[in-house]
């Protein structure tokens, strides 16, 4: 009778941990979207603790790239779990060796730069690929490794290999593909005794347009980094305590919401600013509803707990929106505007150069003209001389 | 006779008090432009202190609802001719700036409050973009012999002093900026070789910004050892120098340093 108790315990347990792994992989998912593009793929994980999906519709027209100026797209990639793994995402080209004079993994030339300027990949850099290998990966880098929804924009260019182009045949050419892949890095144990969890079912949800649509919007070529072009205002939910700028979070203007103590120190360790945001359901602490901090690279953010709580819930959005959220607490919320808003630029002038430079710009005489006193001084007392000096020729006159 | 001695002595005195009045009206003025400055200082609404009152732990900046910075946004609701700020640690250059998009005139002898004034304010150059924008940013001032207004940049002669006082500040109403200075000159306009480096506010290529800052350091009384490169942002502050005739003393810093 024991031996079934155990059985039936052991088995119930084992069941339970199944269940437990299936919950914490529902919600794992990385998106990647491009501004231009909406298309849609969902797929789950294979073995080997990856997944990949294909993502040759991110790029528009891709087969009719150009060969000889770069076109860029503008990735936003969201990586979320909820078991704490870091993910590795990377662009992943596939195609059969058949030739040792060149390899269409080349075909098309990358380079990856992240929103602080940093190139993660290039192309050019590389250099050629194996002729015998049949896939590269082309790294975004490591998310998750602080938060559990961690979201990074790159801006991605592209362009056709205009030496492969001229070797490759039709055949080889369409077997060359592209997709977002996904490795965990570093799995979390479950925190039981049970086994580890297994592999996160993932869902990689890539946002583009229908295929008619994504051929009519070509790419228009441009240098600018994806932080430049983005339409749309960066939100990160910070659980976490402690985010650096330029390796967590770009430089910017942020408003700061939520409920917790917000302490920003620079590169060097000196204190900027510290300031408690609370959304008024905390009795009994003072501080903003909201705040706006401009952060640049290497500042390190902080987000402690209010006094009571175990853990800060702290918002920083990018702003871009002209007016203030409302806000039920301290009169200091304020959200600020891109020095280029519509208002700024109203009362902001044109740039100089609507303004004509003439060649008879002078240089404005910013010294005190001190020769009318000068003069005054010499008035005065010549005068007091002249009454001195006439007083003296009437005592004469007298004598 | 002696009664016309004594009408032409009268008249003297005459012409004297008026003369000690204008004298004591001009040393009055002198007084009162300071303490307009006082009263502006004081109407920035600087971030709170903590709640604590820590001084070390000031609180971020904010802006309104327009860009402006809130430091700056009350005074700029008196005057929409606000461009900025500059201070200078260790002297007493510590000024609203204004800016007139017509001519560089217009503050060259009026007040915050557009009233005449012999001392001015410290004004952008018109040509100048007054968001910051501009790859020079220039501001003149005037040299005050009372020791008021840009009087101190002259201090930046000593390489001493510019040894210990390398930043300076110059915030525009949207934007916090620190710019470390890089050349110190004297200019004498009008000569034949005269460096025009008030024509100077943008540069479309390398070559023309380089060659800026080429003369700038050229021109320089000591080698900083910094040399900008192209798209850094430049501050230059000009004001007269009393050494000859129709001199300014320049300095020309680049930006490091923008909130």
């Amino acid at each position: 009778m024991k031996k079934i108790y155990v059985s039936t315990a052991a088995a119930v347990m084992a069941a339970a941990v199944s269940m437990v792994s299936v919950f914490a992989a529902v919600g794992s998912s990385i998106t990647v979207k491009t501004d231009k593009s909406e298309v849609s793929y969902t797929y789950k994980a294979g073995d080997n603790n990856e997944a990949k999906a294909d993502a040759s519709k991110l790029f528009g027209n891709f087969r009719n790239a150009s060969k000889d100026d770069f076109t860029t797209e503008n990735f936003t990639i969201t990586s979320k779990t909820q078991n704490g793994s870091n993910i590795e995402v990377a662009l992943l080209v596939e195609a059969a060796a058949v030739s040792e004079d060149y390899s269409p993994l080349d075909y098309y030339s990358f380079v990856i730069t992240a929103e602080n300027g940093d190139v993660l990949y290039d192309s050019a850099a590389e250099g050629a690929s194996d002729v015998s290998a049949t896939s590269k990966e082309i790294p975004f880098g490591k998310f998750n490794t602080q938060y559990t929804t961690d979201t990074k924009k790159f801006a991605v260019d592209y362009k056709i290999n205009s030496d492969v182009a001229a070797k490759i045949d039709e055949e080889t050419l369409a077997g060359v593909t592209v997709s977002v892949i996904s490795h965990i890095v570093k799995a979390v144990p479950a925190a039981t005794d049970a086994p580890a969890a297994e592999a996160d079912d993932y869902t990689v949800e890539v946002a583009a347009s229908d295929p008619e649509e994504v051929v009519a919007a070509a790419s228009t070529a441009t240098a600018a980094p994806a932080a430049a072009a983005s339409p749309t205002p960066e939100a990160i939910e910070v659980n976490e305590v402690k985010k650096v700028c330029g390796k967590d979070m770009t430089a910017g203007r942020y408003l700061v919401s939520g409920n917790g103590i917000v302490r920003i120190e620079g590169a060097d360790g000196s204190l900027k600013s510290e300031t408690t945001v609370t959304d008024g359901s905390n009795s009994g602490v003072d501080g903003v509803g909201a705040f706006v901090a401009s952060i640049v690279d290497g500042d390190i953010i902080t987000a402690a707990p209010l006094p009571g709580k175990e853990k800060p819930l702290v918002k920083f959005e990018k702003t871009n929106s002209p007016t203030s959220p409302a806000s039920a607490s301290v009169a200091a919320s304020n959200t600020n505007t891109n020095a280029n808003s519509t208002k700024a630029a109203a009362k902001a002038t044109a740039a100089p150069t609507a303004k004509p430079k003439t060649a008879s710009k002078s240089n404005p005489k910013t010294g005190e003209d001190s020769a009318e006193i000068a003069w005054i001084c010499s008035l005065m007392a010549a005068m007091a001389a002249g009454v001195v000096g006439l007083e003296i020729v009437k005592r004469k006159k007298v004598n | 006779m002696k009664r016309k001695l004594t009408l032409i002595q009268i008249l003297f005195l005459c012409v004297f008090i008026i003369c000690g009045g204008i004298l004591v009206k001009y040393y009055l003025e002198k007084n009162s432009t300071e303490k307009e400055m006082e009263d502006l200082r004081e109407a920035l609404v600087l971030p709170d202190r903590n709640a604590e009152g820590e001084d070390d732990a000031p609180k971020a900046e904010t802006w309104e609802a327009d860009g402006i910075l809130t430091r700056y946004h009350s005074l700029y609701e008196q005057n929409n001719d606000m461009a900025g700020w500059i201070q200078i640690d260790g002297t007493v250059i510590d000024y609203p700036v204004l800016y007139n998009g017509e001519s560089n005139a217009f503050y060259l002898h009026r007040n915050f409050n557009k009233e005449n004034s012999d001392a001015g304010i410290p004004f952008l150059d018109y040509q100048c973009d007054r968001a910051g924008n501009s790859d020079n940013m220039i501001v003149y001032g005037h040299n005050m012999r009372n020791g008021t207004m840009f009087h101190d940049l002259l201090k930046y002669a000593d390489q001493d002093f510019y040894n210990e006082h390398k930043y300076v500040r110059f915030d525009t109403v949207y934007n916090r900026c620190v710019y470390e200075v890089f050349a110190a000159f004297r200019v004498r306009v009008g000569s034949k070789d005269e460096f025009r480096y008030y024509d100077f506010i943008n540069s479309d290529t390398t070559e023309a910004y380089d060659a800026y800052v080429s003369s700038c350091k050229a021109h320089s009384l000591y080698d900083t050892g910094i040399t900008p490169s192209y798209r850094e942002k430049l501050l230059t502050l000009s004001t007269c120098s009393y050494n000859s005739g129709n001199e300014r003393f320049v300095i020309v810093a680049r930006l490091t340093e923008k909130i």
